[in-house]
């Protein structure tokens, strides 16, 4: 059977990784999918599963320009079966592509001081006011982010958390070279919010800017 | 100036790692049949950590 880790502009390169061979395959014109062996039907979704997916996806990122990154899941039965399922999205895939090409994703997470949105003993009406002050500030976090990368990312995908401690989580799909300076940017609004703590990641191979077939992101 | 620091910089990484593999990325066999309790534990470990080490971070709340 094969697991998928990535749909890749062909001619895909492959990566050279330790303990796992990859394949490439030609599913349409434009695409080869990225492939390798796996023996069960049911995948575990282990960490060490979890990671090793991950490692494979960066790794062909980082060879091809443009990739579509493949959700963990169920291996596909032959090389006829991913053929098909492919095609059978063939105009989405290739718009996906072609959104994607030149950029990577950097992920933004914004953590508040713990206790603040989970409020333990107190009446109900203090644990609703806590929540209403920190869903609006979530709000407003949300939209300061979303102005400071502004124009700095091609797509965005800002959403107001406002549970536990975290308060709102962002994905920018930005081109390369705007990079540094969307980072530059984050870190200089964070320096105005000195309750809260920015958490910047990535660059990531661009997940959450490539959902076809799945129900949301 | 509020940074995180290289531990919880390192397990919002890896949580936000797990969120994409899991839930993002292209999805072409409908079906993702995987075990919901394999996916449970990796996302409470990780918030386990990860509440643990911002609370680690930040100084005590003000609970007056």
């Amino acid at each position: 059977m094969l697991h998928l880790y990535a749909l890749a502009e062909h001619p895909a390169q492959l990566p050279a990784i330790d303990g796992t061979t990859l394949h490439a395959v030609p599913v349409t014109e434009a695409l080869d999918a990225v492939v390798g062996n796996v023996a069960e039907a049911t995948p575990s979704p282990t960490r060490e599963a979890i990671i090793g997916h991950a490692q494979v996806v960066e790794a062909v990122a980082g060879t091809s320009d443009a990739v579509l990154p493949a959700r963990f899941g169920r291996p596909l039965r032959d090389e006829a079966e991913l053929t098909s399922v492919v095609r059978e999205r063939e105009a989405e895939l290739h718009a996906a592509l072609d959104r994607v090409r030149g950029c990577i994703e950097v992920g933004v997470r914004v953590l508040c001081g713990g206790g603040r949105t989970g409020n333990e003993g107190g009446t109900g009406r203090e644990y609703l006011l806590g929540r209403l002050e920190s869903v609006r500030t979530a709000e407003g976090v949300a939209r300061a982010i979303e102005d400071a990368v502004g124009e700095k990312a091609r797509e965005r995908d800002v959403r107001v958390v406002a549970k536990d401690d975290v308060l709102v989580t962002a994905a920018f799909l930005v081109p390369r070279s705007e990079l540094d300076s969307v980072r530059a940017s984050v870190e200089e609004l964070a320096g105005g919010h000195p309750a809260l703590t920015f958490v910047v990641t990535g660059p990531w191979p661009p997940y959450s800017f490539v959902t076809v077939g799945g129900a949301g992101a | 100036m509020s940074t995180a620091s290289p531990a919880l910089q390192q397990q919002v990484t890896l949580l936000e790692l797990v969120d994409r593999v899991l839930n993002k990325g292209v999805v072409l066999t409908g079906d993702i049949t995987l075990s919901v309790a394999g996916v449970d534990l990796v996302y409470v470990g990780l918030r386990l950590l990860l509440a643990s080490v911002a609370t680690l971070e930040r100084p005590p709340e003000d609970t007056s």
